[in-house]
């Protein structure tokens, strides 16, 4: 085989290292694969007391790629073979799961986990060769700095925090205000209230640079609000107050869906009708924001990074990869589909391994040198051109709102399209870390 | 004697001038502090911040008076009121949403038909023979009920669904000033009202009230009188039920949809009200609701806390709840106390030695035979037994209740993170290396000064007063204290691991050819201190400090008496406590390598306080059943995750629905059967089977060979030096019940 090679290299004809190796035995290279499986681990946070199913989407996420992938001929040569390791709210928990994953998966796909700020375990990992090089991760929820910042985490879904300023007095931070720009454009300078998450430090610090970056782009801040997620909705009746008695004309809250209800249900009884903007967060793009809301949210305004995949609007029909995902998720949610594309990034960097060095060239190492070129990773098309790779918060979205009881594209209005002007980002300099 | 009386009525007339003198002087400084000079205070806004407050008090009173109508009708204080209340909200949405019955059936059925039929159950199967348990097991019997109806209905009725009630009159309301006040919300402020005024006249105009009133203020005396207890009491809980129903539908209407979390955590930030009102006046829980929705109403009107104290209006209730604790009156001493007192056994050294010198071996062979995550659930069950042996002198032997362990384990990791983490740097000088040893010693030392500042309520609150101080406390100081920028701050803080003699526990080693994976070392310096500590606390439970410890549980009036110094002895006591924990906390951050506000929230030490009664409250070893039962549940789950039990056509995991809080909540709900618990209970059964055979051996004995139950003589000597200090104290039918529970009023 090797004088095979030789022979054509020296005759100058083109042959790529895949048709080189094509004939070898698959074999298995590295922890978590064989020569017919590639196992992956998903670790999430689900069963959890008081908050059944929290990233259950996380795990149909992962699972449906894994099934859409093996039905399509594998990877490599294999099958994907997915280890579901339940968290639930225990760092304890979440960091055995990386060590059993460490020793027997591959890589992690769609971590989601809660309440772990020490990720030694995924970065000091070794590989079948005993050597410390890392446990490939591409997680969709990253709570923590260090997670944020760990050396073999890509977050499908980039933070916000620029890592090598973590250090800084003041850090910098990436902010996406697109849909800002849109607001301001749509309606003039806007004054706002901002509801914060009160309940967890990290999530509150998710929140305040994209309600600076706000500022700087056009909407001033009226009043800042922690809430806790488990407030009542009478909770909200001094806020909707607020936002009548000084007729702010754009309200966003920062936590899940449930809180976006309540302030819309009793801004609704308080008669607040100045507000032109009602925002939220990509968790919002829920069905149960409409369940449980009704009429009460209808204008609200939700952008992603995604289609449009919910309701009548889904836009599987322009393109293919939505059109799988919808197919082999039932349930699909905001947590899925970040899940689906982490698998899809996964297989875009596994790829080039192979297309490197063959199907025997799957290594930890191979991956992790593979995973940070990919730096405009779209997802087949599914979400818009993010530098997963360069860990940059993608400039690209679409913006929704509920019109008529649906998700309803508004801008950019050609479907399956996205809004991907560089000036969509901003930088803004805090200190949130040592605050 | 009049004399001494006058003036003991004048230091306490000053006492609480001085009192209120600082907390107005408090409140002043906060309001002038963070007062938002950018809010205008016009009419509107000061209609809409008594609107606001009142329709927020309404609320918090009427979770608070079901608390308040079971605590008067049953003197158990149930930890549980909120999860029955949850429990009946879904069972509302079953009937109305799910079957589609009209409003007022669904209503009918679920408050007057599922609630009583719930609270008879509740009070046959598990109240009942509480009524003489100790303080301890009647709260962590509710607190295992609370635990097990969460878990029950996350199983039954998975979260991934949106559940919503709709509101009474939908958004039907009125104006005053520019606020809107719904129909939904004025339903809730008058069923408040006519509750109130229905209890009342319930408890104090009828026949059958002033029967619930006796029976518990004393059960047999009522008997004697021609009361029906069992069946008064069913109807009290019956009643309570009720309550929680009635709550838990007001509030699934606030929060918009069913969640098991919000319906059942909600009645903690109620305590307050209930407080206030004394746990037994409906119309000053009203107050004391009205007083929290002000002052919450108050706080986002008029206040801007900024960036270092903004999440510090979540604490708002859990401060109310402290005030309010610290203006009751001083408990009075109280004499012999009536009902089952836990057994603190006196254990002999040689003993005590022989059983840590077994453990250091077990833990040996284990640490060479798990792999990583089993180790390092090894580890943490011991940082955790750790913690929970805080509680033994504390609780088991002293009698004072505390859910703030949880805070004294947070002070632990935070003194290790700055005084070892750090570099051992204190005023410009290398005192160690980072991750010294030294650090677990400063993280102990540490906490004790925090365990004197929670123990000066202590001095003048007791039972279950106390023990809610203790929760209020643990409640302010993650927002308060563990999320300010010197501590934790947002990004919580990398902890060092510990060094001894350049040897970093954690790494991999090799001793005789046997190879110890990394986390090894860890277990065994955890299996270690626990060693050191429980030998140190069999020690001080031989001493006569303990001796003084469990009469001052016992009786505080005939240990006064005796000149025994009570205010030095809760000191000690809690010092002692707190010094432990924060060793535990340490310890807690070194395994997890990182330390954050969100480790140390007052509801993740819950487990500690149920699990170690469970155990043995008073024993060494019931802090070890206890921290490997609690991660038992976990292991099950991951060992065994498929197994599953068929109830009709529903099908359950088994292990996850015990993990999800059923386990530990059962755990707890079977204390009520054994207060001393499992460990002391086994060990009481082994003693009587080997004294059973030795009689039946001699040719008579006690239980005469027939499985009698007859109880070893209360000081018997023990062969092998082992002997009871305290026998359970048998209360007979013509002693009075204990008077501790306030007669309603």
């Amino acid at each position: 085989m090797a004088l095979a090679v030789a022979a054509l290299a020296a005759t100058g004809l083109p042959m790529t290292a895949v048709e080189a190796q094509e004939d070898e035995a698959l074999r298995a290279t590295d922890k978590g694969i064989t020569a017919d499986t590639i196992n992956v681990t998903v670790v999430a946070a689900v069963d959890i007391p008081g908050a059944q199913g929290l990233f259950q989407g996380v795990v149909d996420g992962v699972e449906g790629w894994a099934e859409y992938t093996n039905d399509n001929g594998g990877l490599a040569g294999r099958n994907i073979e997915v280890s579901f390791f339940d968290s639930r709210l225990s760092g304890d928990e979440a960091r055995n799961a990386f060590i059993d994953a460490c020793e027997n998966s591959f890589a992690l796909i769609g971590t989601s986990v809660l309440f772990l700020n020490n990720f030694d375990d995924l970065t000091e990992c070794t590989d079948a060769a005993g050597q410390a090089i890392g446990l490939p991760d591409f997680p969709v929820v990253v709570a923590e700095v260090n997670h944020q910042c760990s050396p073999v985490s890509w977050a499908i879904n980039p933070p916000q925090l620029q890592c090598d300023t973590r250090d800084h007095p003041e850090q910098t931070y990436r902010v996406t205000t697109g849909p800002t720009q849109y607001y301001v454009k749509q309606h003039g300078d806007l004054e706002g209230a901002f509801l914060i998450p009160g309940d967890s430090e990290s999530a509150k610090n998710t929140t305040v640079p994209g309600i600076v970056a706000q500022g700087e782009q056009g909407i001033s801040i009226a009043f800042e609000q922690d809430v806790s997620a488990l407030a009542p909705q009478s909770d909200y009746t001094p806020i909707a107050a607020a936002i009548a008695q000084e007729s702010l004309t754009y309200a966003r809250s920062g936590l899940d869906y449930t809180s976006a209800v309540k302030l819309r249900k009793e801004a609704k009884l308080q008669s607040v009708t100045s507000v032109e903007v009602w925002d939220c967060t990509l968790q919002c793009y829920h069905t149960g924001l409409i369940e449980q809301g009704g009429a009460d949210v209808e204008d609200q305004y939700v952008y992603m990074p995604f289609l449009p995949f919910l309701g009548d609007n889904a836009e599987d029909q322009t393109n293919d990869m939505l059109k799988s995902f919808l197919e082999y998720v039932d349930d699909p949610d905001g947590f899925a589909i970040q899940a689906w594309s982490a698998g899809l990034f996964f297989t875009e960097a596994l790829n080039k391994v192979v297309d490197a060095g063959g199907n025997n060239a799957l290594t930890r190492a191979a991956l992790l040198k593979q995973a940070p070129t990919i730096t405009d990773f779209t997802a087949d098309g599914m979400m818009g051109k993010t530098n997963v790779g360069g860990r940059e918060q993608s400039p690209c979205f679409v913006l929704t709102q509920v019109r008529d009881g649906d998700f309803e594209r508004v801008t950019p209005r050609k479907k399956g399209t996205f809004n991907c002007k560089k000036s969509n980002v901003v930088e803004v300099k805090l200190d949130l870390i040592d605050q | 004697v009049v004399v001494t009386g006058e003036r003991v009525a004048r230091h306490v007339h000053w006492g609480r001038i001085l009192a209120s003198a600082a907390v107005t002087g408090f409140l002043a400084f906060v309001i002038v502090q963070f007062w938002n000079p950018n809010q205008t205070i016009d009419a509107n806004r000061i209609i809409l911040f008594l609107v606001v407050g009142v329709t927020l008090g309404s609320i918090y009173a009427v979770a608070a008076s079901g608390l308040v109508v079971t605590y008067t009708t049953s003197g158990i204080f149930n930890f549980a009121q909120g999860a029955i209340g949850m429990f009946l909200a879904f069972i509302y949405w079953e009937l109305k949403v799910n079957h589609g019955l009209p409003t007022l059936p669904a209503l009918f059925l679920t408050v007057f038909v599922a609630a009583p039929l719930m609270g008879a159950a509740i009070e046959v199967t598990l109240m009942r023979r509480l009524a003489n348990a100790p303080l301890v097991a009647q709260l962590v019997v509710t607190i295992g009920l609370m635990l097990a109806l969460i878990g029950l209905a996350d199983t039954i009725w998975p979260g991934n669904t949106t559940r919503t009630i709709g509101t009474f009159f939908g958004s039907d309301g009125f104006t005053i000033g520019t606020t809107f006040i719904p129909y939904f919300r004025v339903t809730t402020i008058v069923v408040g009202i006519l509750i109130a005024v229905f209890l009342r006249l319930l408890l104090f105009r009828t026949r059958l009230g002033v029967t619930m009133r006796a029976v518990v203020d004393g059960r047999d005396l009522a008997a004697l009188n021609g009361a029906r207890p069992e069946r008064v009491s069913m109807f009290s809980w019956a009643l309570g039920s009720s309550m929680a129903a009635v709550a838990g539908i007001f509030l699934a209407e606030e929060f918009g949809r069913l969640g098991t979390q919000e319906l059942t955590i909600f009645i903690v930030q109620a305590f307050a009200a209930a407080i206030i009102g004394r746990l037994r006046s409906l119309p000053m829980t009203l107050v004391g609701g009205l007083i929290i929705g002000l002052s919450l109403s108050f706080q986002r009107n008029f206040l801007d806390l900024g960036d270092r104290f903004s999440a510090a209006g979540v604490a708002i209730p859990a401060i109310i709840l402290f005030l309010a604790l610290l203006f009751l009156p001083e408990a009075r001493l109280e004499g012999r106390r009536i009902g089952h007192a836990i057994t603190a056994r006196v254990p002999s050294l040689q003993r005590a030695l022989f059983g840590f010198a077994v453990l250091l071996v077990v833990a040996a062979i284990v640490a060479a035979a798990l792999d990583r995550p089993d180790l390092r659930r090894a580890g943490l069950a011991m940082v955790t037994a750790l913690a929970m042996l805080s509680l033994v002198p504390l609780t088991g032997w002293s009698g004072q209740i505390s859910f703030a362990q949880i805070t004294f384990v947070g002070i632990g990791a935070w003194a290790y993170t700055e005084f070892s983490t750090a570099g051992g740097r204190m005023f410009n000088l290398e005192l160690y290396d980072p991750g010294s040893p030294w650090g677990l010693v400063a993280a102990a030392l540490v906490a004790v000064p925090v365990g004197l500042l929670m123990a000066l309520p202590a001095l003048r609150l007791q039972g279950l007063y106390l023990a809610l101080a203790s929760m209020a406390f643990a409640l302010m100081a993650p927002p308060l204290f563990f999320s300010q920028e010197e501590v934790f701050g947002n990004a919580g803080r990398d902890v060092a691991p510990v060094h001894l003699f350049g040897h970093e526990f954690g790494e991999p080693f090799e001793i005789f050819g046997i190879e110890f994976a990394r986390d090894a070392g860890f277990l065994l310096l955890a299996v270690l201190l626990f060693c050191v500590a429980g030998f140190g606390v069999v020690c001080l439970r031989r001493s006569r400090f303990s001796r003084r410890l469990i009469a001052m549980r016992d009786s505080p009036a005939a240990c006064a008496t005796l000149g025994v110094n009570l205010l030095t002895t809760k000191l000690a006591v809690f010092g002692i406590s707190a010094a432990i924990a924060g060793l535990a906390g340490a310890l807690l951050s070194v395994q997890r390598g990182a330390a954050q506000t969100a480790d140390f929230e007052m509801l993740l030490g819950l487990p500690y306080l149920l699990l170690l009664v469970v155990g043995g409250v008073a024993v060494v070893s019931g802090a070890l059943f206890g921290a490997v039962a609690l991660q038992m549940f976990t292991w099950l789950l991951i060992r065994f995750p498929n197994v599953t039990i068929s109830i009709g056509s529903a099908e359950f995991n088994l292990f996850a629905t015990l993990q999800r809080g059923v386990g530990a909540g059962l755990a707890g709900i079977g204390i009520g059967r054994q207060p001393d618990g499992v460990i002391p209970h086994v060990s009481h059964e082994f003693r009587e089977r080997r004294a059973r055979k030795v009689a039946a051996r001699r040719g008579a004995g006690p239980g005469g060979g027939g499985g009698g139950q007859a109880p070893v003589p209360a000081a018997m000597a023990r062969p092998d030096g082992d002997r009871v200090a305290e026998a359970p104290t048998e209360r007979t039918p013509a002693e009075p019940a204990r008077s501790e529970h306030p007669t309603a009023r």
